[in-house]
Protein backbone atom coordinates (compact mmCIF):
# COMPACT_ATOMS: atom_id res chain seq x y z
CA UNK A 1 0.00 0.00 0.00
CA UNK A 2 2.80 2.39 0.92
CA UNK A 3 4.56 1.55 -2.37
CA UNK A 4 1.45 2.35 -4.39
CA UNK A 5 0.86 5.53 -2.43
CA UNK A 6 4.42 6.68 -3.06
CA UNK A 7 4.11 6.28 -6.83
CA UNK A 8 0.69 7.89 -7.02
CA UNK A 9 2.06 10.90 -5.13
CA UNK A 10 4.93 11.42 -7.52
CA UNK A 11 2.82 11.43 -10.70
CA UNK A 12 3.42 14.45 -12.87
CA UNK A 13 0.28 16.53 -13.03
CA UNK A 14 0.37 16.68 -16.81
CA UNK A 15 0.23 12.90 -17.24
CA UNK A 16 -3.10 11.24 -16.55
CA UNK A 17 -3.99 7.57 -16.49
CA UNK A 18 -6.39 6.35 -19.11
CA UNK A 19 -7.11 3.20 -17.17
CA UNK A 20 -6.30 2.18 -13.64
CA UNK A 21 -2.99 0.31 -13.79
CA UNK A 22 -2.03 -2.14 -11.06
CA UNK A 23 1.00 -1.25 -8.95
CA UNK A 24 3.10 -4.11 -10.32
CA UNK A 25 2.86 -2.46 -13.72
CA UNK A 26 3.95 0.93 -12.48
CA UNK A 27 7.65 0.15 -12.52
CA UNK A 28 7.92 0.01 -16.29
CA UNK A 29 4.48 0.94 -17.45
CA UNK A 30 3.91 3.27 -20.34
CA UNK A 31 1.49 6.05 -19.69
CA UNK A 32 0.07 7.53 -22.83
CA UNK A 33 -0.73 11.18 -22.26
CA UNK A 34 -4.46 11.69 -22.72
CA UNK A 35 -5.30 14.30 -25.33
CA UNK A 36 -7.80 16.53 -23.53
CA UNK A 37 -8.97 20.00 -24.41
CA UNK A 38 -7.51 21.53 -21.23
CA UNK A 39 -3.86 21.48 -22.19
CA UNK A 40 -1.65 23.14 -19.61
CA UNK A 41 1.24 25.18 -20.96
CA UNK A 42 4.67 23.58 -20.63
CA UNK A 43 7.28 25.25 -18.49
CA UNK A 44 10.36 26.69 -20.17
CA UNK A 45 12.48 23.75 -19.02
CA UNK A 46 10.14 21.21 -20.56
CA UNK A 47 9.85 23.13 -23.78
CA UNK A 48 13.56 22.90 -24.49
CA UNK A 49 13.50 19.11 -24.21
CA UNK A 50 11.32 17.92 -27.04
CA UNK A 51 11.60 14.34 -25.81
CA UNK A 52 10.75 13.23 -22.35
CA UNK A 53 13.41 10.59 -22.03
CA UNK A 54 14.78 12.27 -18.93
CA UNK A 55 11.37 12.16 -17.24
CA UNK A 56 11.54 8.40 -17.21
CA UNK A 57 14.45 8.31 -14.76
CA UNK A 58 12.84 10.64 -12.24
CA UNK A 59 9.50 8.91 -11.94
CA UNK A 60 9.99 5.23 -12.64
CA UNK A 61 12.31 2.43 -11.72
CA UNK A 62 14.85 1.80 -14.45
CA UNK A 63 13.88 -1.12 -16.68
CA UNK A 64 16.19 -4.09 -17.13
CA UNK A 65 19.22 -2.98 -19.10
CA UNK A 66 19.21 -4.00 -22.75
CA UNK A 67 22.07 -3.16 -25.03
CA UNK A 68 20.90 -2.00 -28.42
CA UNK A 69 23.06 -1.31 -31.42
CA UNK A 70 22.96 2.00 -33.19
CA UNK A 71 20.74 2.47 -36.24
CA UNK A 72 23.44 3.31 -38.74
CA UNK A 73 23.00 3.04 -42.53
CA UNK A 74 24.85 -0.31 -42.65
CA UNK A 75 22.15 -1.86 -40.53
CA UNK A 76 19.39 -1.36 -43.11
CA UNK A 77 19.62 -4.84 -44.66
CA UNK A 78 17.26 -7.78 -45.16
CA UNK A 79 18.96 -9.84 -42.45
CA UNK A 80 18.11 -7.27 -39.78
CA UNK A 81 14.37 -7.16 -40.38
CA UNK A 82 12.59 -7.33 -37.02
CA UNK A 83 15.61 -6.27 -34.98
CA UNK A 84 15.45 -3.18 -32.81
CA UNK A 85 18.07 -0.47 -33.07
CA UNK A 86 18.40 2.77 -31.22
CA UNK A 87 19.01 6.17 -32.72
CA UNK A 88 22.71 7.08 -32.65
CA UNK A 89 23.55 9.54 -29.88
CA UNK A 90 24.94 12.04 -32.43
CA UNK A 91 21.68 12.06 -34.38
CA UNK A 92 19.23 12.48 -31.46
CA UNK A 93 20.16 16.14 -30.79
CA UNK A 94 19.72 16.89 -34.51
CA UNK A 95 16.24 15.42 -34.56
CA UNK A 96 15.47 17.23 -31.30
CA UNK A 97 16.24 20.54 -33.01
CA UNK A 98 13.53 19.76 -35.57
CA UNK A 99 11.53 18.12 -32.73
CA UNK A 100 10.06 14.64 -32.78
CA UNK A 101 6.50 14.27 -34.11
CA UNK A 102 4.24 14.71 -31.06
CA UNK A 103 2.33 11.41 -30.99
CA UNK A 104 5.43 9.35 -31.73
CA UNK A 105 7.29 11.24 -29.02
CA UNK A 106 4.75 10.15 -26.43
CA UNK A 107 5.03 6.55 -27.57
CA UNK A 108 8.82 6.57 -27.51
CA UNK A 109 9.19 8.47 -24.26
CA UNK A 110 8.92 5.69 -21.68
CA UNK A 111 11.49 3.51 -23.45
CA UNK A 112 15.09 3.77 -22.19
CA UNK A 113 16.36 4.93 -25.58
CA UNK A 114 14.37 6.11 -28.58
CA UNK A 115 14.49 3.01 -30.72
CA UNK A 116 12.67 1.56 -33.70
CA UNK A 117 12.56 -1.77 -35.51
CA UNK A 118 13.98 -2.22 -39.00
CA UNK A 119 11.16 -3.22 -41.33
CA UNK A 120 10.88 -4.32 -44.93
CA UNK A 121 9.35 -0.95 -45.82
CA UNK A 122 12.25 0.97 -44.24
CA UNK A 123 14.71 -0.86 -46.47
CA UNK A 124 12.53 -0.34 -49.56
CA UNK A 125 12.08 3.38 -48.89
CA UNK A 126 15.75 4.06 -48.20
CA UNK A 127 16.71 2.19 -51.40
CA UNK A 128 14.21 4.22 -53.41
CA UNK A 129 15.69 7.47 -52.15
CA UNK A 130 19.30 6.30 -52.50
CA UNK A 131 18.59 5.67 -56.18
CA UNK A 132 17.28 9.22 -56.40
CA UNK A 133 20.47 10.75 -55.07
CA UNK A 134 21.67 11.51 -58.59
CA UNK A 135 18.30 12.53 -59.98
CA UNK A 136 16.17 15.64 -59.83
CA UNK A 137 13.67 15.82 -56.98
CA UNK A 138 10.72 16.00 -59.40
CA UNK A 139 11.26 12.30 -60.14
CA UNK A 140 11.07 11.22 -56.49
CA UNK A 141 8.05 12.72 -54.78
CA UNK A 142 6.75 10.08 -52.40
CA UNK A 143 3.78 10.15 -50.04
CA UNK A 144 3.57 7.52 -47.29
CA UNK A 145 0.04 6.24 -46.82
CA UNK A 146 -1.62 3.53 -44.77
CA UNK A 147 -4.12 2.98 -42.01
CA UNK A 148 -3.87 4.66 -38.63
CA UNK A 149 -1.02 3.47 -36.45
CA UNK A 150 0.76 1.55 -39.19
CA UNK A 151 4.10 3.36 -38.74
CA UNK A 152 4.29 6.16 -41.32
CA UNK A 153 5.83 8.78 -39.00
CA UNK A 154 8.21 6.17 -37.59
CA UNK A 155 9.26 5.19 -41.10
CA UNK A 156 9.88 8.81 -41.99
CA UNK A 157 11.98 9.20 -38.85
CA UNK A 158 14.06 6.15 -39.80
CA UNK A 159 14.77 7.55 -43.27
CA UNK A 160 15.75 10.88 -41.76
CA UNK A 161 18.12 9.09 -39.43
CA UNK A 162 19.61 7.19 -42.39
CA UNK A 163 20.24 10.33 -44.44
CA UNK A 164 21.48 12.41 -41.53
CA UNK A 165 24.26 9.84 -41.15
CA UNK A 166 25.11 10.34 -44.82
CA UNK A 167 26.21 13.61 -46.40
CA UNK A 168 22.73 14.71 -47.36
CA UNK A 169 21.11 18.04 -46.44
CA UNK A 170 17.94 17.19 -44.52
CA UNK A 171 14.96 19.51 -44.03
CA UNK A 172 12.41 17.88 -41.71
CA UNK A 173 9.02 19.25 -40.74
CA UNK A 174 7.62 16.96 -38.01
CA UNK A 175 4.22 18.60 -37.64
CA UNK A 176 2.94 20.52 -40.66
CA UNK A 177 -0.26 21.53 -38.87
CA UNK A 178 1.53 24.23 -36.89
CA UNK A 179 2.25 26.03 -40.18
CA UNK A 180 -1.44 26.48 -40.94
CA UNK A 181 -3.24 26.55 -37.60
CA UNK A 182 -2.83 30.27 -37.03
CA UNK A 183 -0.17 29.97 -34.34
CA UNK A 184 2.43 32.17 -36.07
CA UNK A 185 2.11 35.84 -37.05
CA UNK A 186 1.31 36.61 -40.67
CA UNK A 187 1.53 39.78 -42.73
CA UNK A 188 -0.03 40.57 -46.07
CA UNK A 189 2.28 41.30 -48.96
CA UNK A 190 0.24 43.80 -51.00
CA UNK A 191 2.28 43.30 -54.16
CA UNK A 192 1.87 39.55 -54.47
CA UNK A 193 -1.43 39.30 -52.52
CA UNK A 194 0.19 36.56 -50.45
CA UNK A 195 0.60 36.30 -46.71
CA UNK A 196 4.13 36.01 -45.34
CA UNK A 197 5.00 34.22 -42.08
CA UNK A 198 8.23 35.90 -40.96
CA UNK A 199 8.81 34.27 -37.55
CA UNK A 200 8.11 30.82 -38.96
CA UNK A 201 10.60 31.31 -41.80
CA UNK A 202 13.24 32.53 -39.36
CA UNK A 203 12.63 29.52 -37.11
CA UNK A 204 12.96 27.11 -40.04
CA UNK A 205 16.20 28.76 -41.16
CA UNK A 206 17.59 28.48 -37.64
CA UNK A 207 16.72 24.78 -37.42
CA UNK A 208 18.16 23.97 -40.86
CA UNK A 209 21.36 25.85 -40.06
CA UNK A 210 21.77 24.09 -36.71
CA UNK A 211 21.34 20.62 -38.18
CA UNK A 212 23.12 20.96 -41.54
CA UNK A 213 25.68 23.61 -40.59
CA UNK A 214 28.74 21.52 -41.42
CA UNK A 215 27.59 20.71 -44.94
CA UNK A 216 26.30 24.21 -45.63
CA UNK A 217 29.67 25.76 -44.83
CA UNK A 218 31.01 24.40 -48.12
CA UNK A 219 28.28 25.97 -50.23
CA UNK A 220 28.42 29.45 -51.73
CA UNK A 221 25.97 31.69 -53.55
CA UNK A 222 25.94 31.81 -57.33
CA UNK A 223 24.92 35.46 -57.70
CA UNK A 224 24.36 38.74 -55.83
CA UNK A 225 21.16 39.28 -53.90
CA UNK A 226 19.52 42.46 -52.62
CA UNK A 227 17.47 42.14 -49.48
CA UNK A 228 15.74 44.90 -47.48
CA UNK A 229 18.74 46.57 -45.97
CA UNK A 230 21.51 44.17 -46.96
CA UNK A 231 23.17 43.18 -50.18
CA UNK A 232 25.01 39.90 -50.32
CA UNK A 233 27.50 39.16 -53.06
CA UNK A 234 28.06 35.99 -55.00
CA UNK A 235 30.57 33.46 -53.69
CA UNK A 236 29.81 34.39 -50.10
CA UNK A 237 28.88 31.39 -47.93
CA UNK A 238 25.24 30.35 -47.72
CA UNK A 239 25.47 30.46 -43.94
CA UNK A 240 26.01 34.22 -44.07
CA UNK A 241 22.74 34.53 -45.98
CA UNK A 242 20.95 32.43 -43.37
CA UNK A 243 22.34 34.58 -40.56
CA UNK A 244 20.81 37.64 -42.19
CA UNK A 245 17.43 35.90 -42.35
CA UNK A 246 17.62 34.80 -38.73
CA UNK A 247 18.58 38.23 -37.42
CA UNK A 248 16.23 40.34 -39.54
CA UNK A 249 12.78 38.80 -39.47
CA UNK A 250 11.36 41.19 -42.08
CA UNK A 251 13.39 39.53 -44.84
CA UNK A 252 13.36 36.01 -43.37
CA UNK A 253 10.98 34.54 -45.94
CA UNK A 254 12.89 36.09 -48.84
CA UNK A 255 16.07 34.54 -47.45
CA UNK A 256 14.33 31.17 -47.07
CA UNK A 257 13.30 31.15 -50.74
CA UNK A 258 16.75 32.22 -51.90
CA UNK A 259 18.32 29.58 -49.65
CA UNK A 260 16.18 26.78 -51.12
CA UNK A 261 17.00 28.00 -54.64
CA UNK A 262 20.74 28.18 -54.05
CA UNK A 263 21.05 24.98 -52.08
CA UNK A 264 18.87 23.22 -54.63
CA UNK A 265 21.38 24.09 -57.38
CA UNK A 266 24.31 22.44 -55.61
CA UNK A 267 25.66 19.17 -56.93
CA UNK A 268 27.76 18.03 -53.94
CA UNK A 269 25.06 17.20 -51.41
CA UNK A 270 21.59 15.88 -52.31
CA UNK A 271 18.66 17.36 -50.40
CA UNK A 272 15.88 15.52 -48.59
CA UNK A 273 12.70 17.45 -47.79
CA UNK A 274 10.50 15.43 -45.41
CA UNK A 275 7.13 16.58 -44.14
CA UNK A 276 4.99 14.70 -41.63
CA UNK A 277 1.19 15.26 -41.63
CA UNK A 278 1.56 16.56 -45.19
CA UNK A 279 -2.22 16.42 -45.67
CA UNK A 280 -2.39 19.62 -43.60
CA UNK A 281 -0.87 21.50 -46.55
CA UNK A 282 -3.74 20.35 -48.75
CA UNK A 283 -6.59 21.64 -46.55
CA UNK A 284 -7.93 25.11 -45.86
CA UNK A 285 -5.86 26.94 -43.27
CA UNK A 286 -7.11 28.60 -40.10
CA UNK A 287 -5.69 31.93 -41.12
CA UNK A 288 -8.21 34.50 -42.34
CA UNK A 289 -8.03 36.98 -45.15
CA UNK A 290 -8.77 40.68 -44.70
CA UNK A 291 -12.46 40.00 -45.45
CA UNK A 292 -12.67 37.22 -42.82
CA UNK A 293 -12.66 34.25 -45.22
CA UNK A 294 -10.37 31.27 -44.59
CA UNK A 295 -7.17 31.22 -46.62
CA UNK A 296 -6.13 28.35 -48.85
CA UNK A 297 -2.60 27.03 -48.25
CA UNK A 298 -1.34 28.46 -51.54
CA UNK A 299 -2.01 31.98 -50.23
CA UNK A 300 0.46 31.48 -47.38
CA UNK A 301 4.11 31.86 -48.24
CA UNK A 302 5.85 28.97 -46.48
CA UNK A 303 3.24 26.27 -47.25
CA UNK A 304 3.10 27.46 -50.87
CA UNK A 305 6.88 27.17 -51.25
CA UNK A 306 6.86 23.63 -49.90
CA UNK A 307 3.85 22.70 -52.05
CA UNK A 308 5.75 23.94 -55.12
CA UNK A 309 8.39 21.29 -54.43
CA UNK A 310 5.77 18.60 -53.89
CA UNK A 311 4.03 19.54 -57.12
CA UNK A 312 7.27 19.56 -59.10
CA UNK A 313 7.02 23.26 -59.98
CA UNK A 314 10.39 23.76 -58.31
CA UNK A 315 13.05 21.18 -57.82
CA UNK A 316 16.38 20.32 -56.31
CA UNK A 317 19.04 19.27 -58.78
CA UNK A 318 19.74 16.19 -56.69
CA UNK A 319 17.33 15.14 -54.00
CA UNK A 320 14.02 13.67 -52.97
CA UNK A 321 10.81 14.82 -51.35
CA UNK A 322 8.76 12.68 -48.96
CA UNK A 323 5.54 13.36 -47.15
CA UNK A 324 3.65 11.22 -44.66
CA UNK A 325 -0.12 11.32 -44.31
CA UNK A 326 -1.71 11.27 -40.89
CA UNK A 327 -5.23 10.22 -40.01
CA UNK A 328 -4.90 11.13 -36.34
CA UNK A 329 -5.93 14.75 -36.85
CA UNK A 330 -9.36 14.52 -38.43
CA UNK A 331 -9.97 18.17 -39.41
CA UNK A 332 -6.82 18.09 -41.54
CA UNK A 333 -7.59 15.02 -43.64
CA UNK A 334 -7.50 16.23 -47.24
CA UNK A 335 -10.03 14.81 -49.69
CA UNK A 336 -8.35 16.33 -52.79
CA UNK A 337 -5.03 14.72 -51.82
CA UNK A 338 -6.67 11.34 -51.15
CA UNK A 339 -8.37 11.51 -54.55
CA UNK A 340 -5.09 12.40 -56.28
CA UNK A 341 -3.36 9.46 -54.58
CA UNK A 342 -6.19 7.07 -55.44
CA UNK A 343 -7.26 6.47 -51.85
CA UNK A 344 -10.71 7.93 -52.40
CA UNK A 345 -13.07 7.72 -55.34
CA UNK A 346 -14.16 11.21 -56.45
CA UNK A 347 -17.87 11.85 -56.13
CA UNK A 348 -19.44 13.10 -59.39
CA UNK A 349 -21.77 15.34 -57.39
CA UNK A 350 -19.07 17.29 -55.59
CA UNK A 351 -16.62 19.87 -56.79
CA UNK A 352 -13.15 19.70 -55.32
CA UNK A 353 -10.93 22.79 -55.06
CA UNK A 354 -8.89 22.88 -58.27
CA UNK A 355 -6.08 24.99 -56.82
CA UNK A 356 -5.30 22.28 -54.26
CA UNK A 357 -5.63 19.45 -56.79
CA UNK A 358 -3.02 21.19 -58.96
CA UNK A 359 -0.44 20.69 -56.21
CA UNK A 360 -1.16 16.96 -55.92
CA UNK A 361 -0.17 15.99 -59.46
CA UNK A 362 2.50 13.39 -60.06
CA UNK A 363 2.85 12.15 -56.47
CA UNK A 364 4.03 8.59 -55.87
CA UNK A 365 2.15 6.60 -53.26
CA UNK A 366 4.07 4.30 -50.91
CA UNK A 367 1.79 2.05 -48.87
CA UNK A 368 3.09 1.10 -45.45
CA UNK A 369 1.82 -2.34 -44.40
CA UNK A 370 1.20 -3.77 -40.93
CA UNK A 371 3.93 -5.76 -39.17
CA UNK A 372 4.86 -9.07 -40.71
CA UNK A 373 5.27 -12.05 -38.35
CA UNK A 374 9.06 -11.68 -38.05
CA UNK A 375 8.82 -7.95 -37.40
CA UNK A 376 6.09 -8.40 -34.77
CA UNK A 377 8.08 -11.16 -33.04
CA UNK A 378 11.17 -8.97 -32.88
CA UNK A 379 9.23 -6.06 -31.45
CA UNK A 380 7.43 -8.22 -28.88
CA UNK A 381 10.73 -9.79 -27.80
CA UNK A 382 12.06 -6.29 -27.19
CA UNK A 383 9.03 -5.31 -25.12
CA UNK A 384 9.28 -8.51 -23.06
CA UNK A 385 13.02 -8.11 -22.50
CA UNK A 386 12.63 -4.49 -21.56
CA UNK A 387 9.98 -4.94 -18.90
CA UNK A 388 9.54 -6.83 -15.71
CA UNK A 389 5.79 -7.10 -16.14
CA UNK A 390 5.16 -9.14 -19.26
CA UNK A 391 5.48 -12.43 -17.46
CA UNK A 392 3.43 -14.52 -19.86
CA UNK A 393 5.12 -16.92 -22.19
CA UNK A 394 6.16 -15.07 -25.30
CA UNK A 395 4.54 -17.43 -27.80
CA UNK A 396 1.15 -17.12 -26.16
CA UNK A 397 1.45 -13.36 -25.89
CA UNK A 398 2.55 -13.11 -29.51
CA UNK A 399 -0.34 -15.24 -30.78
CA UNK A 400 -2.90 -13.38 -28.68
CA UNK A 401 -1.80 -9.88 -29.58
CA UNK A 402 -0.90 -10.51 -33.23
CA UNK A 403 -4.26 -12.09 -33.99
CA UNK A 404 -6.22 -9.45 -32.12
CA UNK A 405 -4.41 -6.47 -33.63
CA UNK A 406 -3.66 -7.93 -37.08
CA UNK A 407 -0.10 -6.69 -36.73
CA UNK A 408 -0.98 -2.99 -36.48
CA UNK A 409 2.08 -1.47 -34.75
CA UNK A 410 0.30 1.04 -32.54
CA UNK A 411 -2.36 -1.45 -31.45
CA UNK A 412 0.31 -4.06 -30.73
CA UNK A 413 2.21 -1.55 -28.61
CA UNK A 414 -0.90 -0.55 -26.67
CA UNK A 415 -2.07 -4.13 -26.24
CA UNK A 416 1.21 -5.06 -24.59
CA UNK A 417 1.26 -2.15 -22.19
CA UNK A 418 -2.42 -1.50 -21.58
CA UNK A 419 -3.93 -4.89 -22.28
CA UNK A 420 -6.31 -5.87 -25.04
CA UNK B 1 0.14 44.36 -16.91
CA UNK B 2 -2.90 46.10 -18.30
CA UNK B 3 -3.46 47.87 -21.59
CA UNK B 4 -5.76 50.91 -21.52
CA UNK B 5 -7.76 51.31 -24.67
CA UNK B 6 -10.73 53.66 -25.17
CA UNK B 7 -11.66 53.69 -21.49
CA UNK B 8 -11.43 49.92 -20.96
CA UNK B 9 -8.63 48.07 -19.19
CA UNK B 10 -7.53 44.99 -21.14
CA UNK B 11 -5.26 42.43 -19.43
CA UNK B 12 -2.15 41.95 -21.57
CA UNK B 13 -1.94 38.20 -21.17
CA UNK B 14 -5.19 37.66 -23.01
CA UNK B 15 -5.50 36.62 -26.64
CA UNK B 16 -6.45 39.66 -28.76
CA UNK B 17 -9.60 38.04 -30.10
CA UNK B 18 -10.86 37.43 -26.57
CA UNK B 19 -9.67 40.73 -25.10
CA UNK B 20 -11.66 42.73 -27.69
CA UNK B 21 -14.89 41.14 -26.40
CA UNK B 22 -14.36 43.01 -23.13
CA UNK B 23 -15.81 46.07 -24.92
CA UNK B 24 -19.56 46.59 -24.61
CA UNK B 25 -20.86 46.10 -28.14
CA UNK B 26 -18.17 43.70 -29.37
CA UNK B 27 -18.75 39.95 -29.33
CA UNK B 28 -16.78 37.07 -30.77
CA UNK B 29 -17.81 37.67 -34.39
CA UNK B 30 -16.83 41.33 -34.54
CA UNK B 31 -13.64 40.62 -32.60
CA UNK B 32 -12.68 37.98 -35.19
CA UNK B 33 -13.50 40.41 -38.02
CA UNK B 34 -11.31 43.11 -36.50
CA UNK B 35 -8.41 40.66 -36.07
CA UNK B 36 -8.72 39.42 -39.68
CA UNK B 37 -8.75 43.02 -40.97
CA UNK B 38 -5.37 43.69 -39.40
CA UNK B 39 -3.95 40.18 -40.02
CA UNK B 40 -3.66 39.24 -36.36
CA UNK B 41 -3.34 35.48 -35.96
CA UNK B 42 -5.62 33.55 -33.61
CA UNK B 43 -3.09 32.87 -30.87
CA UNK B 44 -1.69 36.41 -30.72
CA UNK B 45 -1.63 37.93 -27.23
CA UNK B 46 -2.01 41.64 -26.50
CA UNK B 47 1.60 42.09 -25.39
CA UNK B 48 2.80 40.79 -28.80
CA UNK B 49 1.08 43.61 -30.70
CA UNK B 50 3.15 46.49 -32.02
CA UNK B 51 2.28 50.14 -31.30
CA UNK B 52 1.09 50.69 -34.88
CA UNK B 53 -1.25 47.68 -34.68
CA UNK B 54 -2.73 48.92 -31.38
CA UNK B 55 -3.30 52.34 -32.96
CA UNK B 56 -4.97 50.76 -35.98
CA UNK B 57 -7.28 48.76 -33.69
CA UNK B 58 -8.21 51.82 -31.61
CA UNK B 59 -8.93 53.81 -34.81
CA UNK B 60 -11.21 51.01 -35.97
CA UNK B 61 -12.94 50.81 -32.58
CA UNK B 62 -13.51 54.56 -32.42
CA UNK B 63 -15.30 54.35 -35.77
CA UNK B 64 -17.63 51.66 -34.42
CA UNK B 65 -20.56 52.24 -32.07
CA UNK B 66 -19.48 50.73 -28.73
CA UNK B 67 -19.59 51.44 -25.00
CA UNK B 68 -21.45 54.63 -24.01
CA UNK B 69 -22.62 55.49 -27.56
CA UNK B 70 -24.30 52.12 -27.89
CA UNK B 71 -25.85 52.28 -24.41
CA UNK B 72 -27.23 55.73 -25.21
CA UNK B 73 -28.75 54.45 -28.45
CA UNK B 74 -30.49 51.60 -26.63
CA UNK B 75 -31.90 53.97 -24.01
CA UNK B 76 -33.04 56.42 -26.68
CA UNK B 77 -34.87 53.67 -28.54
CA UNK B 78 -36.82 52.77 -25.42
CA UNK B 79 -37.52 56.43 -24.62
CA UNK B 80 -38.76 56.95 -28.17
CA UNK B 81 -41.39 54.25 -27.70
CA UNK B 82 -42.49 55.81 -24.44
CA UNK B 83 -42.61 59.31 -25.83
CA UNK B 84 -44.85 58.43 -28.78
CA UNK B 85 -47.11 56.35 -26.53
CA UNK B 86 -46.79 52.90 -28.10
CA UNK B 87 -47.79 49.63 -26.45
CA UNK B 88 -44.08 48.71 -26.15
CA UNK B 89 -43.39 51.95 -24.33
CA UNK B 90 -46.16 51.30 -21.85
CA UNK B 91 -44.87 47.81 -21.12
CA UNK B 92 -41.36 49.16 -20.55
CA UNK B 93 -42.74 51.77 -18.22
CA UNK B 94 -44.76 49.25 -16.22
CA UNK B 95 -41.83 46.91 -15.94
CA UNK B 96 -43.63 44.06 -17.74
CA UNK B 97 -42.48 41.77 -20.60
CA UNK B 98 -42.59 43.56 -23.93
CA UNK B 99 -42.51 40.74 -26.45
CA UNK B 100 -45.76 38.99 -25.64
CA UNK B 101 -44.54 36.61 -22.89
CA UNK B 102 -46.85 35.41 -20.14
CA UNK B 103 -47.30 37.46 -16.96
CA UNK B 104 -49.44 35.02 -14.95
CA UNK B 105 -46.18 33.41 -13.87
CA UNK B 106 -42.54 33.92 -14.76
CA UNK B 107 -41.90 37.52 -15.68
CA UNK B 108 -39.08 37.98 -13.24
CA UNK B 109 -36.40 39.33 -15.57
CA UNK B 110 -38.81 41.85 -17.07
CA UNK B 111 -39.83 43.12 -13.67
CA UNK B 112 -36.23 43.78 -12.74
CA UNK B 113 -34.80 45.02 -16.00
CA UNK B 114 -37.59 46.63 -18.02
CA UNK B 115 -38.22 50.31 -17.60
CA UNK B 116 -35.18 51.04 -15.43
CA UNK B 117 -34.14 53.88 -17.74
CA UNK B 118 -37.62 55.34 -17.64
CA UNK B 119 -37.73 55.23 -13.84
CA UNK B 120 -34.28 56.79 -13.69
CA UNK B 121 -35.07 59.69 -15.99
CA UNK B 122 -38.55 60.28 -14.57
CA UNK B 123 -40.00 60.23 -18.08
CA UNK B 124 -43.58 60.74 -19.24
CA UNK B 125 -45.69 60.43 -22.41
CA UNK B 126 -46.22 63.09 -25.08
CA UNK B 127 -49.56 63.88 -23.54
CA UNK B 128 -48.01 64.91 -20.25
CA UNK B 129 -44.94 66.82 -21.36
CA UNK B 130 -44.47 69.58 -23.87
CA UNK B 131 -40.84 68.68 -24.36
CA UNK B 132 -39.82 64.98 -24.61
CA UNK B 133 -36.18 65.11 -23.50
CA UNK B 134 -35.86 64.86 -19.71
CA UNK B 135 -32.59 66.80 -19.69
CA UNK B 136 -34.33 69.88 -21.13
CA UNK B 137 -36.82 69.92 -18.25
CA UNK B 138 -35.02 68.76 -15.13
CA UNK B 139 -37.78 69.79 -12.71
CA UNK B 140 -40.43 67.63 -14.43
CA UNK B 141 -41.65 65.14 -11.84
CA UNK B 142 -45.30 64.36 -12.62
CA UNK B 143 -45.50 60.68 -13.55
CA UNK B 144 -48.38 59.39 -15.68
CA UNK B 145 -50.98 57.10 -14.18
CA UNK B 146 -49.67 53.87 -15.79
CA UNK B 147 -46.25 54.19 -14.22
CA UNK B 148 -47.79 54.61 -10.77
CA UNK B 149 -50.12 51.66 -11.14
CA UNK B 150 -47.97 48.68 -10.22
CA UNK B 151 -49.78 45.78 -8.60
CA UNK B 152 -46.53 43.94 -7.77
CA UNK B 153 -44.60 46.96 -6.69
CA UNK B 154 -43.76 45.58 -3.25
CA UNK B 155 -42.07 42.58 -4.85
CA UNK B 156 -39.72 44.72 -6.94
CA UNK B 157 -36.24 45.17 -5.52
CA UNK B 158 -35.49 48.86 -4.98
Amino acid sequence: MAFRHFYLKTFNKQISLNHYIQPSLLSTCLIVQKRTGTAKPKTAAEQTLSTSFTKNKELYLPPPAITLEEMLPEVYTDENIGKIYRFPPEIIPKIEIFKFPPILEQELSPLPYPSLAIRQSSIQLTNLIENASQKSSTETRIILSGEMGVGKSALLLQTINYFLCKPWIVIYIPFAIKFINSSYPYIKNKITNEFVQPTLSAELLKQIKAVNGKLLQDLTLTRDYKLNKYTIKSNSPVIELMDIGIKDISCAFQVFEIFLDEVGKNVNYPILLAVDVVNAFYTATEYTDVDDTYLDPDRLSVPRTILDYFAGKRDFTYGAIIGALSQCHKPYISKPLNIALGLLAPSPWKQYPQNILNYAVGLQRFDVPNYSQTEAKGVLDYYCDGSSILQQSRDKLFQKTFIATNGNPRKLYLSCWKGL
Amino acid sequence: MVLHLLGVNLPENKIVRVALTYFYGIGHKTAQRICSKFSIHKTCKLHELSESQIQQISMELSNMKIETDLKREVINNIMHHRSIGTYKGKRHAMGYPVRGQRTKTNARTARILNGRWIRKEGFGTLANSSNNMPSSNPTFKILPFFIQFKPFDRLLPH
